[in-house]
Protein backbone atom coordinates (compact mmCIF):
# COMPACT_ATOMS: atom_id res chain seq x y z
CA UNK A 1 0.00 0.00 0.00
CA UNK A 2 1.26 3.47 -0.93
CA UNK A 3 0.62 6.22 1.59
CA UNK A 4 0.53 8.98 -1.00
CA UNK A 5 -0.81 11.55 1.49
CA UNK A 6 2.37 11.10 3.52
CA UNK A 7 4.49 11.61 0.40
CA UNK A 8 2.50 14.76 -0.35
CA UNK A 9 3.15 16.09 3.16
CA UNK A 10 6.90 15.32 2.87
CA UNK A 11 7.17 17.25 -0.40
CA UNK A 12 4.87 20.15 0.37
CA UNK A 13 5.97 20.96 3.97
CA UNK A 14 9.41 22.38 3.00
CA UNK A 15 7.78 24.40 0.24
CA UNK A 16 5.09 25.68 2.61
CA UNK A 17 7.74 26.56 5.21
CA UNK A 18 9.60 28.56 2.60
CA UNK A 19 6.48 30.77 2.26
CA UNK A 20 7.37 32.29 5.66
CA UNK A 21 10.67 33.56 4.31
CA UNK A 22 10.00 34.56 0.70
CA UNK A 23 7.81 37.38 -0.56
CA UNK A 24 6.04 38.64 -3.67
CA UNK A 25 5.86 36.58 -6.84
CA UNK A 26 8.06 33.77 -5.45
CA UNK A 27 5.64 33.22 -2.56
CA UNK A 28 2.63 33.23 -4.91
CA UNK A 29 4.10 30.74 -7.38
CA UNK A 30 5.40 28.42 -4.62
CA UNK A 31 1.93 28.35 -3.08
CA UNK A 32 0.33 27.66 -6.47
CA UNK A 33 2.84 24.84 -7.00
CA UNK A 34 1.77 23.25 -3.68
CA UNK A 35 -1.89 23.74 -4.60
CA UNK A 36 -1.21 22.00 -7.93
CA UNK A 37 0.28 19.02 -6.05
CA UNK A 38 -2.71 18.96 -3.69
CA UNK A 39 -5.10 19.04 -6.65
CA UNK A 40 -3.27 16.04 -8.13
CA UNK A 41 -3.92 14.07 -4.94
CA UNK A 42 -7.58 15.13 -4.83
CA UNK A 43 -8.05 14.18 -8.49
CA UNK A 44 -6.70 10.68 -7.72
CA UNK A 45 -9.54 10.27 -5.21
CA UNK A 46 -12.13 11.64 -7.65
CA UNK A 47 -10.84 9.35 -10.43
CA UNK A 48 -11.06 6.35 -8.10
CA UNK A 49 -14.63 7.30 -7.17
CA UNK A 50 -15.72 7.36 -10.83
CA UNK A 51 -13.79 4.14 -11.55
CA UNK A 52 -15.81 2.36 -8.88
CA UNK A 53 -19.05 4.09 -9.91
CA UNK A 54 -18.77 3.05 -13.58
CA UNK A 55 -16.99 -0.27 -12.85
CA UNK A 56 -14.19 0.35 -15.37
CA UNK A 57 -10.57 -0.79 -15.58
CA UNK A 58 -7.47 1.42 -15.24
CA UNK A 59 -6.98 1.92 -18.99
CA UNK A 60 -10.55 3.11 -19.61
CA UNK A 61 -10.30 5.36 -16.55
CA UNK A 62 -7.01 6.85 -17.81
CA UNK A 63 -8.51 7.53 -21.26
CA UNK A 64 -12.01 8.71 -20.44
CA UNK A 65 -12.28 9.66 -16.76
CA UNK A 66 -8.89 11.10 -15.64
CA UNK A 67 -8.61 13.87 -18.29
CA UNK A 68 -12.07 15.20 -17.43
CA UNK A 69 -11.54 15.17 -13.65
CA UNK A 70 -7.94 16.43 -13.75
CA UNK A 71 -8.53 19.36 -16.09
CA UNK A 72 -11.67 20.51 -14.24
CA UNK A 73 -9.93 20.29 -10.85
CA UNK A 74 -6.83 22.12 -12.15
CA UNK A 75 -9.03 24.98 -13.31
CA UNK A 76 -10.66 25.45 -9.88
CA UNK A 77 -7.70 27.08 -8.04
CA UNK A 78 -6.89 29.19 -11.09
CA UNK A 79 -10.46 30.49 -11.30
CA UNK A 80 -10.38 31.21 -7.56
CA UNK A 81 -7.15 33.17 -8.01
CA UNK A 82 -8.54 35.11 -10.98
CA UNK A 83 -11.93 35.89 -9.45
CA UNK A 84 -10.74 36.77 -5.93
CA UNK A 85 -7.36 38.44 -6.51
CA UNK A 86 -8.13 39.90 -9.98
CA UNK A 87 -4.53 39.68 -11.23
CA UNK A 88 -3.11 41.45 -14.29
CA UNK A 89 -3.42 39.42 -17.53
CA UNK A 90 0.37 38.90 -17.62
CA UNK A 91 0.20 37.20 -14.19
CA UNK A 92 -2.46 34.64 -15.17
CA UNK A 93 -0.42 32.44 -17.52
CA UNK A 94 2.50 31.93 -15.03
CA UNK A 95 -0.08 31.11 -12.33
CA UNK A 96 -1.74 28.50 -14.59
CA UNK A 97 1.68 27.05 -15.42
CA UNK A 98 2.60 26.87 -11.69
CA UNK A 99 -0.54 24.87 -10.88
CA UNK A 100 0.16 22.60 -13.88
CA UNK A 101 3.81 22.09 -12.87
CA UNK A 102 2.79 21.20 -9.31
CA UNK A 103 0.24 18.77 -10.68
CA UNK A 104 2.72 17.15 -13.09
CA UNK A 105 5.41 16.89 -10.38
CA UNK A 106 3.15 15.08 -7.96
CA UNK A 107 1.78 12.87 -10.75
CA UNK A 108 5.37 11.77 -11.44
CA UNK A 109 5.88 11.13 -7.71
CA UNK A 110 2.76 8.92 -7.71
CA UNK A 111 4.10 7.07 -10.76
CA UNK A 112 7.47 6.51 -9.05
CA UNK A 113 5.77 5.26 -5.88
CA UNK A 114 3.78 2.71 -7.87
CA UNK A 115 6.34 1.57 -10.44
CA UNK A 116 9.74 2.23 -8.90
CA UNK A 117 12.63 4.33 -10.19
CA UNK A 118 14.78 1.67 -11.87
CA UNK A 119 14.45 2.60 -15.55
CA UNK A 120 16.09 6.02 -15.95
CA UNK A 121 15.53 6.43 -19.72
CA UNK A 122 11.84 5.59 -19.51
CA UNK A 123 11.32 7.83 -16.49
CA UNK A 124 13.06 10.70 -18.28
CA UNK A 125 10.83 10.32 -21.34
CA UNK A 126 7.71 9.87 -19.22
CA UNK A 127 8.58 12.77 -16.96
CA UNK A 128 9.17 15.08 -19.90
CA UNK A 129 6.00 14.11 -21.78
CA UNK A 130 3.69 14.14 -18.71
CA UNK A 131 5.18 17.44 -17.59
CA UNK A 132 4.85 18.88 -21.09
CA UNK A 133 1.19 17.87 -21.48
CA UNK A 134 0.18 19.55 -18.19
CA UNK A 135 2.21 22.65 -18.98
CA UNK A 136 0.65 22.84 -22.47
CA UNK A 137 -2.83 22.68 -20.94
CA UNK A 138 -1.77 25.32 -18.37
CA UNK A 139 -0.49 27.61 -21.13
CA UNK A 140 -3.70 27.15 -23.16
CA UNK A 141 -5.95 27.91 -20.18
CA UNK A 142 -3.82 30.78 -18.86
CA UNK A 143 -3.25 32.45 -22.21
CA UNK A 144 -6.88 31.92 -23.26
CA UNK A 145 -8.32 33.46 -20.09
CA UNK A 146 -5.76 36.28 -19.94
CA UNK A 147 -5.66 37.50 -23.53
CA UNK A 148 -8.30 35.95 -25.82
CA UNK A 149 -11.48 35.56 -23.73
CA UNK A 150 -11.28 38.44 -21.31
CA UNK A 151 -14.49 40.26 -22.20
CA UNK A 152 -16.89 40.32 -19.25
CA UNK A 153 -19.47 37.49 -19.31
CA UNK A 154 -18.13 36.28 -22.65
CA UNK A 155 -15.14 35.01 -20.67
CA UNK A 156 -17.34 32.20 -19.28
CA UNK A 157 -17.99 30.83 -22.78
CA UNK A 158 -14.32 31.04 -23.71
CA UNK A 159 -13.10 29.50 -20.44
CA UNK A 160 -15.47 26.52 -20.68
CA UNK A 161 -14.48 26.14 -24.33
CA UNK A 162 -10.77 26.12 -23.58
CA UNK A 163 -11.39 23.63 -20.73
CA UNK A 164 -13.15 21.29 -23.17
CA UNK A 165 -10.28 21.54 -25.64
CA UNK A 166 -7.74 20.80 -22.87
CA UNK A 167 -9.74 17.76 -21.69
CA UNK A 168 -9.68 16.11 -25.11
CA UNK A 169 -6.03 17.11 -25.69
CA UNK A 170 -5.10 15.41 -22.41
CA UNK A 171 -7.31 12.41 -23.30
CA UNK A 172 -5.52 11.99 -26.65
CA UNK A 173 -2.16 11.91 -24.81
CA UNK A 174 -3.45 9.32 -22.30
CA UNK A 175 -4.95 7.24 -25.11
CA UNK A 176 -1.67 7.23 -27.05
CA UNK A 177 0.58 6.38 -24.09
CA UNK A 178 -1.66 3.51 -22.96
CA UNK A 179 -1.46 2.00 -26.47
CA UNK A 180 1.44 -0.09 -27.75
CA UNK A 181 4.16 0.42 -30.37
CA UNK A 182 4.27 3.48 -32.60
CA UNK A 183 1.19 5.07 -30.95
CA UNK A 184 2.99 5.15 -27.59
CA UNK A 185 6.10 6.68 -29.18
CA UNK A 186 3.96 9.39 -30.80
CA UNK A 187 2.24 9.94 -27.45
CA UNK A 188 5.54 10.48 -25.65
CA UNK A 189 6.95 12.68 -28.40
CA UNK A 190 4.19 15.11 -29.35
CA UNK A 191 3.87 17.11 -26.09
CA UNK A 192 7.61 17.85 -26.06
CA UNK A 193 7.54 18.80 -29.76
CA UNK A 194 4.61 21.17 -29.10
CA UNK A 195 6.40 22.73 -26.09
CA UNK A 196 9.41 23.40 -28.33
CA UNK A 197 7.07 24.89 -30.94
CA UNK A 198 5.50 27.22 -28.36
CA UNK A 199 8.97 28.19 -27.11
CA UNK A 200 9.93 29.05 -30.70
CA UNK A 201 6.73 31.10 -31.16
CA UNK A 202 7.40 32.91 -27.88
CA UNK A 203 10.83 33.93 -29.14
CA UNK A 204 9.39 34.98 -32.49
CA UNK A 205 6.18 36.79 -31.46
CA UNK A 206 7.68 39.81 -29.63
CA UNK A 207 9.72 40.51 -32.76
CA UNK A 208 6.61 40.78 -34.95
CA UNK A 209 4.66 42.76 -32.29
CA UNK A 210 1.42 40.79 -32.05
CA UNK A 211 -1.47 42.61 -30.37
CA UNK A 212 -5.01 41.28 -30.64
CA UNK A 213 -7.60 43.88 -31.63
CA UNK B 1 -9.15 -0.51 -41.36
CA UNK B 2 -11.77 -1.01 -44.14
CA UNK B 3 -14.15 1.29 -42.35
CA UNK B 4 -15.34 4.42 -44.15
CA UNK B 5 -15.95 6.12 -40.79
CA UNK B 6 -12.19 6.23 -40.19
CA UNK B 7 -11.55 7.78 -43.64
CA UNK B 8 -14.33 10.31 -43.04
CA UNK B 9 -12.92 11.22 -39.61
CA UNK B 10 -9.40 11.41 -41.04
CA UNK B 11 -10.66 13.82 -43.73
CA UNK B 12 -12.38 15.97 -41.10
CA UNK B 13 -9.34 15.93 -38.80
CA UNK B 14 -6.88 16.87 -41.56
CA UNK B 15 -9.13 19.57 -43.04
CA UNK B 16 -9.77 21.19 -39.67
CA UNK B 17 -6.11 20.92 -38.63
CA UNK B 18 -5.11 22.81 -41.78
CA UNK B 19 -7.85 25.40 -41.17
CA UNK B 20 -6.80 25.77 -37.52
CA UNK B 21 -3.19 26.51 -38.53
CA UNK B 22 -4.25 28.85 -41.36
CA UNK B 23 -6.78 30.64 -39.16
CA UNK B 24 -4.35 30.96 -36.25
CA UNK B 25 -1.60 32.30 -38.52
CA UNK B 26 -4.02 34.78 -40.13
CA UNK B 27 -5.23 35.79 -36.65
CA UNK B 28 -1.67 36.66 -35.64
CA UNK B 29 -0.98 38.34 -38.99
CA UNK B 30 -4.05 40.59 -38.83
CA UNK B 31 -3.98 40.80 -34.98
CA UNK B 32 -7.58 39.58 -35.10
CA UNK B 33 -9.28 38.09 -32.05
CA UNK B 34 -12.06 36.73 -34.32
CA UNK B 35 -9.63 34.63 -36.36
CA UNK B 36 -7.87 33.37 -33.20
CA UNK B 37 -11.24 32.31 -31.73
CA UNK B 38 -12.13 30.63 -35.05
CA UNK B 39 -8.80 28.75 -34.84
CA UNK B 40 -9.77 27.63 -31.31
CA UNK B 41 -13.13 26.38 -32.65
CA UNK B 42 -11.43 24.47 -35.47
CA UNK B 43 -8.90 23.07 -32.98
CA UNK B 44 -11.57 21.86 -30.57
CA UNK B 45 -13.67 20.12 -33.21
CA UNK B 46 -10.51 18.66 -34.77
CA UNK B 47 -9.27 17.30 -31.40
CA UNK B 48 -12.68 15.75 -30.67
CA UNK B 49 -12.72 13.98 -34.02
CA UNK B 50 -9.06 12.96 -33.63
CA UNK B 51 -9.78 11.40 -30.21
CA UNK B 52 -12.83 9.59 -31.60
CA UNK B 53 -10.84 8.29 -34.58
CA UNK B 54 -7.84 7.21 -32.44
CA UNK B 55 -10.15 5.48 -29.96
CA UNK B 56 -11.83 3.64 -32.82
CA UNK B 57 -8.44 2.68 -34.31
CA UNK B 58 -6.53 1.77 -31.13
CA UNK B 59 -9.25 0.41 -28.82
CA UNK B 60 -11.56 -0.77 -31.63
CA UNK B 61 -14.67 0.80 -30.09
CA UNK B 62 -16.18 4.22 -29.43
CA UNK B 63 -15.72 5.92 -25.98
CA UNK B 64 -18.59 4.84 -23.72
CA UNK B 65 -18.01 6.19 -20.19
CA UNK B 66 -17.41 9.95 -20.37
CA UNK B 67 -18.30 11.86 -23.52
CA UNK B 68 -14.76 13.13 -24.16
CA UNK B 69 -15.16 13.78 -27.90
CA UNK B 70 -18.55 15.37 -27.30
CA UNK B 71 -17.02 17.69 -24.67
CA UNK B 72 -14.54 18.86 -27.30
CA UNK B 73 -17.18 19.31 -30.02
CA UNK B 74 -19.25 21.20 -27.47
CA UNK B 75 -16.19 23.41 -26.77
CA UNK B 76 -16.00 24.10 -30.52
CA UNK B 77 -19.58 25.40 -30.48
CA UNK B 78 -18.85 27.51 -27.39
CA UNK B 79 -16.06 29.15 -29.39
CA UNK B 80 -18.52 29.71 -32.26
CA UNK B 81 -20.94 31.28 -29.78
CA UNK B 82 -18.11 33.50 -28.55
CA UNK B 83 -17.36 34.44 -32.15
CA UNK B 84 -20.94 35.33 -33.13
CA UNK B 85 -21.36 37.30 -29.89
CA UNK B 86 -18.09 39.12 -30.57
CA UNK B 87 -19.35 40.14 -34.03
CA UNK B 88 -22.81 41.21 -32.84
CA UNK B 89 -23.42 44.80 -31.84
CA UNK B 90 -25.65 44.65 -28.77
CA UNK B 91 -28.14 47.53 -28.81
CA UNK B 92 -31.51 47.07 -27.13
CA UNK B 93 -32.23 43.78 -25.37
CA UNK B 94 -35.54 42.90 -27.05
CA UNK B 95 -36.54 39.34 -27.80
CA UNK B 96 -37.27 38.87 -31.49
CA UNK B 97 -39.99 36.22 -31.98
CA UNK B 98 -38.93 34.60 -35.28
CA UNK B 99 -35.24 34.09 -34.32
CA UNK B 100 -36.41 32.94 -30.85
CA UNK B 101 -38.66 30.30 -32.44
CA UNK B 102 -35.76 29.15 -34.64
CA UNK B 103 -33.56 28.91 -31.54
CA UNK B 104 -36.19 26.91 -29.65
CA UNK B 105 -36.54 24.62 -32.67
CA UNK B 106 -32.77 24.08 -32.60
CA UNK B 107 -32.88 23.14 -28.90
CA UNK B 108 -35.80 20.74 -29.49
CA UNK B 109 -34.12 19.13 -32.52
CA UNK B 110 -30.83 18.75 -30.60
CA UNK B 111 -32.50 16.99 -27.67
CA UNK B 112 -34.68 14.85 -29.95
CA UNK B 113 -31.70 13.72 -32.07
CA UNK B 114 -29.56 13.15 -28.93
CA UNK B 115 -26.86 15.27 -30.56
CA UNK B 116 -24.27 14.69 -27.85
CA UNK B 117 -24.93 11.04 -27.14
CA UNK B 118 -27.42 9.49 -24.73
CA UNK B 119 -26.86 12.13 -22.06
CA UNK B 120 -29.83 14.53 -22.02
CA UNK B 121 -27.69 17.07 -20.13
CA UNK B 122 -25.06 17.16 -22.90
CA UNK B 123 -27.74 17.37 -25.61
CA UNK B 124 -29.45 20.20 -23.71
CA UNK B 125 -26.13 22.04 -23.27
CA UNK B 126 -25.44 21.68 -26.99
CA UNK B 127 -29.01 22.71 -27.82
CA UNK B 128 -28.70 25.85 -25.69
CA UNK B 129 -25.36 26.80 -27.28
CA UNK B 130 -26.50 26.03 -30.83
CA UNK B 131 -29.82 27.78 -30.16
CA UNK B 132 -27.99 30.92 -29.02
CA UNK B 133 -25.82 30.82 -32.17
CA UNK B 134 -28.91 30.44 -34.39
CA UNK B 135 -30.71 33.24 -32.51
CA UNK B 136 -27.89 35.79 -32.83
CA UNK B 137 -27.15 34.85 -36.45
CA UNK B 138 -30.81 35.10 -37.49
CA UNK B 139 -31.21 38.42 -35.64
CA UNK B 140 -28.25 39.75 -37.63
CA UNK B 141 -29.71 38.41 -40.91
CA UNK B 142 -33.10 40.02 -40.12
CA UNK B 143 -31.50 43.32 -39.17
CA UNK B 144 -29.53 43.31 -42.44
CA UNK B 145 -32.74 42.65 -44.42
CA UNK B 146 -34.72 45.36 -42.61
CA UNK B 147 -32.00 47.97 -42.96
CA UNK B 148 -31.32 47.07 -46.59
CA UNK B 149 -27.64 46.37 -45.97
CA UNK B 150 -26.02 43.24 -47.46
CA UNK B 151 -26.31 40.27 -45.09
CA UNK B 152 -23.08 38.76 -43.81
CA UNK B 153 -22.46 35.37 -45.41
CA UNK B 154 -20.95 34.18 -42.13
CA UNK B 155 -24.29 34.41 -40.30
CA UNK B 156 -26.06 32.31 -42.91
CA UNK B 157 -23.25 29.77 -42.99
CA UNK B 158 -23.21 29.55 -39.19
CA UNK B 159 -26.90 28.59 -39.19
CA UNK B 160 -26.17 26.05 -41.96
CA UNK B 161 -23.34 24.54 -39.85
CA UNK B 162 -25.67 24.07 -36.86
CA UNK B 163 -28.39 22.51 -39.05
CA UNK B 164 -25.88 20.15 -40.69
CA UNK B 165 -24.48 19.14 -37.28
CA UNK B 166 -27.97 18.21 -36.04
CA UNK B 167 -28.71 16.49 -39.36
CA UNK B 168 -25.57 14.35 -39.01
CA UNK B 169 -26.87 12.97 -35.71
CA UNK B 170 -30.45 12.71 -36.99
CA UNK B 171 -29.40 10.64 -40.00
CA UNK B 172 -27.02 8.50 -37.90
CA UNK B 173 -30.05 7.16 -35.99
CA UNK B 174 -31.35 5.53 -39.18
CA UNK B 175 -28.05 4.09 -40.39
CA UNK B 176 -26.47 0.99 -38.91
CA UNK B 177 -23.70 0.23 -41.42
CA UNK B 178 -20.86 2.75 -41.22
CA UNK B 179 -18.36 0.69 -43.23
CA UNK B 180 -19.39 2.04 -46.67
CA UNK B 181 -20.22 5.48 -48.07
CA UNK B 182 -23.81 6.54 -47.42
CA UNK B 183 -26.00 9.61 -46.77
CA UNK B 184 -24.50 10.07 -43.28
CA UNK B 185 -20.99 10.53 -44.70
CA UNK B 186 -22.28 12.81 -47.49
CA UNK B 187 -23.78 15.14 -44.85
CA UNK B 188 -20.69 14.87 -42.64
CA UNK B 189 -18.37 15.82 -45.54
CA UNK B 190 -20.68 18.74 -46.43
CA UNK B 191 -20.57 19.76 -42.74
CA UNK B 192 -16.74 19.72 -42.79
CA UNK B 193 -16.63 21.82 -45.96
CA UNK B 194 -19.11 24.31 -44.44
CA UNK B 195 -16.93 24.59 -41.34
CA UNK B 196 -13.85 25.25 -43.46
CA UNK B 197 -15.65 27.95 -45.48
CA UNK B 198 -16.20 30.01 -42.30
CA UNK B 199 -12.53 31.03 -42.39
CA UNK B 200 -12.78 32.86 -45.72
CA UNK B 201 -15.94 34.66 -44.57
CA UNK B 202 -14.33 35.89 -41.36
CA UNK B 203 -11.09 36.80 -43.13
CA UNK B 204 -13.03 38.91 -45.64
CA UNK B 205 -14.66 40.76 -42.71
CA UNK B 206 -11.32 41.24 -40.96
CA UNK B 207 -9.62 42.58 -44.11
CA UNK B 208 -12.41 45.08 -44.77
CA UNK B 209 -11.55 48.51 -43.28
Amino acid sequence: MTYIENVFICISVPLLLSLLLVKGAQRKYTLLLCIGMGICMVSAYVNSYFMVLYQVDGVTAAIEISPVCEEILKLVPLLFYILIFEPEPKEITPAAISVAVGFATFENVCYLSENGAGNFTFLLIRGMSAGAIHILCGIAVGYGIAYVFRQRWLAVTGTVGILGACIVFHAIYNLLVTAEGVWRTIGYMFPSVLILGIFGLRLLLPKIHIRLE
Amino acid sequence: MDNFEIYDNAFQTLSLMVMMIVSGAAGLKYSSRKLVVLACAYGSIMLGTLFYMLHLTIIGDIPRIFYVSEISWMAGYLFFLFLVTLRHEWKKATLQPVPAMLALGTVAASVHSEVMGNSVLMSLAFGATAGAIVYISSVRLRCARLSGTPAAAFDGMMIAVVILQILVYFVSEYISDFSTFNLYFAIDILFTISLCSLFWMIRREVRQP
